[in-house]
């Protein structure tokens, strides 16, 4: 029954709202690609630290997606677009 | 040979149990008849029932032994038939007589073995029983024969055998599960009942664990197992009365946790689904029993779970007890009735009343230190979480902050001790990540007032900081993390949690705003201020960012932003002063080299306009200067970029940026400077790939030269402009812009070269065209004369200036300013602003500014005090009636106030139990002495006898701020000097006591001013001693905090200077005080800070100036 509805939901949902999310997700997946690049010798040093454990990796690529929350809707918006024109 | 000595026999404590087959309903009855004292032969027919009990519950699946099992079925029956009480409705007569008389003796005399025995043949047939639907009667009435005394006392003296005799312990365990849950739990409520007997050690039992390495077979369950199973069966089968009762025993429920770790995954999922079910999920059971369960012990070992070391290999991720146990945390975290959270209340600490204002001063600041909550529990529960380092906790704490916002605050406080620090490790990752996400929680409604609104007092300002900054994010440390050069994630990630709060802090302002309550809005600067001392300074965010490497843009644009974040909500003056200019160019030329890639090009773009905002607000920037080599100004650098983009991509801000630093500049004035910088918009969008180097160096000349001198020369000129050639009309003037490309186009016409001059030409020509609306047509004829003459005769170009007119639509710059006035509207709406603001567009100035009309002179104040008590002249207005009529036109009345004056200043020294009888015959006195000797020639000047009248009621108020400067001033001398004005210098000179008195004393002055000057004379002496109210005027303006009151009071003394028969005031305010440019710079600034009241106020005010200046030279 809860799966019925999250189905609904995912399909039934406004046109606007789920382009939204798609955009945030587009814009996350950005944002990550950008942090790893821009730190990758950090980032580096950090799986050799002595407390890098088993949820480190999990916690890790979720502090570098925090990132996308620094921006409004607007700007993942005109910033997802632009790499959309890039690859068409 | 002596035989040897005879082995010793051993000794057998234990006999083995002996067992037979079973095959008749008959033998079964002999077997289990209890003959006294024969305990063998008892434990011989309990083990015999047993064994033929056994195979019911084994699994059987071939068919000789279902036919096997059919039959043992009937032997049972009968068995049970036979064995019944003869009257079936004696509900006292016992069952299984036999068995229960045998229990009862060994319990007598200790026999363990048959106590055992016992145990196991009952909770053996109880079991088959309850799976044979035909034996449910049977099933029952033993049940309820078990109930019986005898039959209790010996089902307790199993229980609370010594805690090694297990193999007692568990069947008895077993037999009361069988008890409590047959055919339903019919009996369990009658099984609790007794629980002084069934559940006898019951917490001592639940503690029996399997003592081997690793976790016990499950097909031999310890005690503990078998006993938590009972206790879980009893929760589910009770009423909701019963539970609460079963859920108070503590013991129990200390067990039911205690050393859940070692516990196997079956038992904890049962105890987990139990719990969620029948304590979580029953609406019936009181809050405080939840809380009881759910206690400060309990909770921690089921966050143990969390690191659970016994899950099958290979399990599921969510059906790992770790998974599990993370799920029923998460409910349990959540609030009533599906979890324990009671109702709270957010920012506000438990057992304040926010809606009383009167006791809001105990309390609000009284939070600094330690904050109560109202979930203690959670609270303890929450520190012994590690959130950096598991996801799960993580996940949970937010969860925990999500639901009880109270928490927040206080759990970073107890873990101030976890320091911030930086360091390139996941545990600081994982720690930084957590602020984050806690910062950016949603705040609670209406900051968890209990009602639907918010309360009259905001809540404690320490505790709403935490929740923006939390206290480990220390300034020291947030510091320390900006200045790291090794790393560039921890500057990074210290940069994202500042914009983070202040994003947050934007938010609590606005809602604050929103309140319309003074109280909240009032803590505002508070809230900044304090927030100020929390985060680094803008120094260093500034020195961090311009160490960013060039190429990460993710990182440069969050550092702009930050930049821009604080300047926008932090006024301090370090703040207006961060020199952007370097990083500003290098984000152009890198804008310009168009090397990036399209996301980085709008990565760079964003990070211009952060670093626009950022210039904006500060007065470190020269926008007209050509640093680094440019061959252009800033303020042209960014116009061309902002033209040379494609359209679509145009950034609106970057055109508004440039819009507000024209104005602050004054390259273009208030009324046409839209007009006249669209027009320049519009000519260089015109010029498409024309737009040549020249043109661009003639354009930066010119904004050059007007953002630099001021404007002075340019705003004369364009006055002048024509002027020779009968121009003057009161149609308006060109604009400044006008004047100084008119100029600039003559030398480039004398000495540029053909392309230069074609170029320019055109642009101007196009520039014409479109400003031709709003500007004198007479002045613009005589600009495109004068330039088309300047032009070499064979230069046929020239005509196009005359050509050009203004037919195209709207340019995006129009657009912009109309998109800036709707969200303008929009964000009044937002904060309720809109009533308040309606009406001031229909005010006249007079009104806008508060001016009282000025007193008329009445006659009959030459007589009126005589009568009158001395402690009513001043306030019923008498005595400044009388002082007004020095100004009459008729000489007889003056000469007569005069007489009047001096003899009413007696009466007043006379009245000595009148307290300021001397200050009040000294300030009449002086009025006398200073006016007198003109007085028959002319009337005695209004500055004077305003300044005299209002001093009165000054002098009557010894807490007025400016009493001791007026007393002062005052007894310096027994007459004001004629042509100075008086008391100004004075005060301007003297010590105020504080910044407020220092205010105060300028509206007083304003306003005697502006009552006082009321004739030519009063302008004449206003000018002639007019250092002072220069400085009056630039120190209203200058401190950015001065209130709106200073503000008016001295708009209001310039409108009546200009009000002045004749516009001499008006002209001479042009002329001496060049008041109109330094208006229009007020109105801009009113612009900025969104005072609209104070800026129509000035743009009507210079409009005024102005119109009546102009009417004076017309006349002359």
């Amino acid at each position: 029954m809860a799966k019925t509805t999250n189905h609904a939901d995912s399909n039934g949902g406004p046109p606007a709202e789920q382009e939204n999310k798609e955009v945030k997700q587009q814009f996350t997946a950005f944002c990550l690609q950008k942090a790893t690049t821009e730190f990758a010798d950090d980032l580096a040093k950090i799986r050799e630290a002595h407390d890098f454990a088993n949820d480190s990796l999990p916690i890790l690529i979720g502090a570098l997606q925090q990132t996308a929350c620094l921006y409004t809707e607007g700007q993942m918006a005109s910033l997802v677009d632009k790499g959309s024109d890039k690859q068409s | 040979m002596a035989d040897p000595p005879p082995k010793r026999r051993k000794i057998a404590h234990e006999a083995s149990p002996t067992s037979e087959e079973v095959y008749t309903s008959r033998q079964l009855q002999q077997l289990l008849t209890f003959n006294h004292q024969d305990f063998r032969g008892a434990r011989h027919g309990l083990t015999s029932f047993k064994n033929f009990l056994e195979p019911f519950v084994n699994d059987v699946s071939e068919g000789s032994e279902q036919a096997n099992l059919s039959e043992r079925k009937t032997i049972l029956n009968e068995y049970l038939e036979a064995v019944k009480p003869w009257d079936e409705d004696d509900g006292d007569a016992g069952c299984l007589n036999d068995i229960t008389q045998m229990w009862a003796a060994a319990c007598q005399v200790n026999n363990d073995n048959v106590m055992s025995a016992a145990a196991i043949a009952l909770s053996l047939l109880l079991k088959v029983i309850s799976s044979v639907l035909e034996l449910r009667k049977h099933g029952l009435r033993i049940c309820r024969s078990l109930l019986q005394k005898r039959e209790l006392l010996s089902i307790a003296r199993n229980l609370s055998a010594e805690k090694g005799k297990e193999f007692i312990i568990s069947p008895t365990l077993r037999l009361v599960r069988e008890m409590l849950c047959f055919d339903g739990g019919e009996l369990a409520e009658d099984v609790f009942r007794a629980r002084s007997f069934t559940f006898k050690a019951m917490g001592r039992n639940m503690g029996i664990r399997y003592r081997g390495d690793g976790l016990e077979n499950p097909k031999r369950p310890s005690a503990r197992t078998t006993a938590t199973r009972l206790f879980l069966s009893a929760l589910k089968f009770v009423n909701s009365e019963a539970r609460q009762e079963l859920l108070s025993q503590k013991d129990m429920v200390t067990a039911l946790f205690t050393g859940i770790k070692d516990d196997p995954p079956y038992l904890i999922y049962e105890i987990l689904e139990s719990l969620q079910t029948y304590v979580l999920g029953d609406s019936k059971l009181p809050g405080p029993i939840k809380l009881k369960v759910f206690n400060a012990y309990t909770l921690p070992r089921i966050a143990i779970l969390y690191s659970y070391n016994y899950d099958a290999k290979g399990e599921d991720e969510d059906a790992t007890v770790s998974a599990v146990a993370h799920r029923f945390l998460l409910q349990l975290c959540s609030p009533e009735p599906s979890g324990i959270l009671r109702p709270n209340s957010g920012f506000y600490p438990p057992g304040v009343d926010p809606d009383n204002a009167n006791t809001a001063a105990s309390w609000r600041q009284k939070f600094d230190g330690e904050i109560p909550v109202r979930h203690s529990v959670l609270l303890g529960l929450s520190q012994g979480l590690k959130p950096w380092a598991n996801l799960k906790h993580s996940e949970l704490l937010l969860h925990m902050f999500r639901a009880a916002p109270e928490l927040v605050a206080p759990y970073f406080r107890l873990k101030e001790a976890f320091t911030f620090d930086p360091k390139l490790s996941s545990t600081w990752i994982g720690f930084s990540a957590l602020i984050f996400s806690s910062i950016q929680l949603p705040i609670p409604p209406f900051f968890g007032h209990t009602k639907p609104k918010c309360a009259k007092v905001p809540p404690p300002t320490s505790i709403v900081l935490d929740n923006l900054v939390p206290p480990s994010l220390t300034q020291q440390a947030v510091t320390k993390c900006l200045a790291q050069q090794q790393s560039n994630l921890i500057p990074f990630f210290a940069i994202r949690l500042l914009i983070i709060a202040f994003q947050k802090l934007e938010r609590v302002v606005k809602l604050y705003r929103a309140t319309g309550s003074a109280e909240w809005k009032n803590e505002i600067s508070l809230l900044r201020t304090r927030f100020e001392r929390r985060v680094p300074s803008a120094k260093d965010v500034l020195k961090s960012y311009l160490s960013v490497p060039q190429a990460n843009l993710l990182h440069r644009e969050a550092a702009s932003r930050l930049l821009h974040l604080y300047c926008h909500n932090l006024t301090s003056a370090e703040n207006s002063s961060l020199d952007v200019s370097r990083p500003l160019l290098e984000v152009i030329k890198g804008l310009e080299d168009e090397q990036a890639t399209s996301q980085g090009e709008a990565l760079s773009r964003m990070e211009l306009d952060n670093l626009v905002a950022v210039a904006d607000a500060s007065f470190s920037i020269r926008w007209f200067s050509k640093a680094g080599g440019r061959k252009t100004s800033l303020f042209t650098s960014l116009l061309r970029l902002s033209l040379n983009a494609p359209s679509e991509s145009l950034s609106r801000r970057l055109l508004s940026s440039l819009l507000k630093v024209a104005k602050t500049y004054h390259l273009i004035d208030h009324t046409q400077g839209l007009s006249t910088f669209t027009s320049l918009y519009r000519a260089l969008e015109s010029l498409g790939e024309e737009k040549t180097d020249d043109v661009w160096s003639f354009l930066d000349n010119c904004v050059t030269r007007l953002g630099n001198d001021m404007n002075l020369k340019y705003f004369t000129m364009a006055i002048e402009l024509g002027k020779d050639d009968d121009t003057q009309s009161t149609e308006g003037c060109v604009s400044k812009m006008t004047a100084c490309l008119h100029e600039q186009f003559l030398f480039v016409a004398k000495s540029g070269t053909e392309e230069s001059l074609a170029a320019v030409t055109k642009l101007l020509a196009v520039y014409i065209g479109h400003v031709r609306t709003g500007q004198n047509t007479k002045q613009l004829d005589f600009v495109v004369k004068s330039m088309t003459d300047a032009m070499p005769p064979k230069f046929r170009a020239a005509k196009a200036l005359k050509k050009v007119k203004d037919s195209t639509p709207p340019c995006l710059l129009e657009n912009l300013v109309d998109d800036r006035k709707v969200a303008d509207q929009n964000a009044f709406a937002e904060e309720g602003w809109t009533s308040s603001t309606t009406n001031i567009h229909h005010m006249n100035l007079d009104d806008l500014l508060c001016l009282d009309p000025l007193v008329e002179l009445d006659n009959s104040a030459l007589t009126r005090w005589a009568n009158k008590p001395v402690e009513k002249l001043v306030h019923d207005g008498h005595i400044r009636a009388l002082v007004m009529l020095l100004t009459s036109e008729h000489s007889s009345i003056r000469l007569e106030a005069a007489v009047n004056i001096v003899k009413l200043a007696s009466k007043i020294k006379q009245a000595k139990s009148y307290l300021p009888h001397l200050q009040l015959w000294l300030v009449l006195m002086e009025l006398a002495e200073t006016v007198t000797p003109n007085l028959a020639q002319e009337p005695a000047l209004g500055i004077f006898v305003s300044f005299a009248a209002h001093s009165l009621t000054i002098l009557t108020k010894p807490l007025h701020p400016i009493y001791p400067a007026l007393n002062k001033f005052l007894c310096a001398a027994p007459r004001w000097q004629s042509n100075r004005l008086p008391f100004i210098s004075h005060f301007l000179d003297g010590d105020s006591e504080t910044e407020g008195s220092f205010y105060a004393g300028f509206v007083w002055i304003f306003k005697f001013l502006a009552d006082g000057i009321r004739s030519p004379r009063d302008i004449a002496l206003f000018f002639n001693d007019r250092t002072p109210v220069e400085r009056l005027l630039t120190d209203s303006w200058s401190h950015p905090n001065t209130q709106e009151g200073v503000r008016f009071a001295a708009l209001g003394m310039l409108k009546r200077v200009a009000d002045v028969e004749g516009g001499k005031g008006a002209d001479l305010l042009v002329s001496k005080l060049a008041i109109p440019p330094w208006l229009a710079i007020m109105e801009v600034r009113a612009q900025e800070e969104e005072k609209e009241k104070e800026e129509l106020a000035c743009r009507l005010l210079r409009g005024k100036i102005m119109s009546r200046a102009r009417g004076l030279q017309s006349t002359q």
